[in-house]
């Protein structure tokens, strides 16, 4: 059972996701890290075609 | 319409990533050339060995004023001839390869080389090979070149897994 008041519930609920923000932008770091490690550490690096 | 903070700052981020992705690409497009080939030349693939381009004495590797390579090859049913490559790393090289039957592949391990050989059409693959890599992939000679193999990576037939050569990678002068 929640020990919260309905006043500290309605506050919560009203307040801006914090916690997901901070999820995406772990996800957004990561995600950009991982890709120009592969685009310029992996592609790039065994020479330019076209 | 309202737009809650959060998302907006999600929104920009995701512009962001997208600015820096698409920046790299364009970045490499112009300052390497490294993008998809631009033109589409065609050849009568029941009439390759005839054309001066294919005869088989004029396949091989060349080399040009401007100190590019030019490797001419023609992937067939089961092998791709010549059967000798030797190519310099660092330099320019310009692949030039067609096929008088079938779908084949061309692919070099350890570089970027990696392409379909349509019949009908001349699969031109600009390339610098990066000595570096190469060597993890291939066999190095006491002499310092390596022999890396070469594949055919499009399903051609029965005999596709036996399509493969080698070709040797001469250190940078």
């Amino acid at each position: 059972m929640s020990k919260l008041t309905r006043k500290e519930e309605q506050k919560i609920l009203a307040s801006p996701p914090k916690g997901t923000f901070a999820l995406l932008l772990i996800f957004a770091v990561l995600f950009l890290t991982c890709w120009l490690l592969l685009y310029f550490g992996r592609y790039m690096v065994l020479g330019p075609v076209s | 319409m309202q737009v809650a903070p959060f998302e907006k700052r999600w929104t920009g981020i995701i512009g962001i990533m997208v600015a820096v992705m698409l920046g790299s690409i364009l970045y490499t497009a112009f300052a390497y050339h490294a993008h998809p080939p631009g033109d589409v030349e065609t050849v009568d693939s029941t009439r390759l060995h005839l054309t001066e381009e294919f005869r088989e004495d004029n396949l091989g590797v060349t080399t040009r004023p401007d100190g590019s390579v030019l490797v001419t090859l023609v992937a067939h049913r089961y092998g791709f001839t010549p059967k000798h490559i030797e190519i310099p790393a660092g330099k320019p090289v310009i692949f030039r390869v067609a096929t008088p039957d079938v779908l084949h592949g061309l692919h070099i391990p350890g570089t970027n080389i990696n392409t379909m050989v349509v019949p009908g059409y001349i699969s031109v693959v600009n390339a610098v090979i990066n000595y570096d890599e190469v060597v993890k992939y291939g066999e190095l000679a006491d002499n310092g070149s390596v022999t890396v193999p070469v594949f055919c990576n499009e399903f051609c037939g029965l005999n596709h897994h036996s399509m493969w050569t080698e070709v040797i990678i001469l250190p940078d002068s």
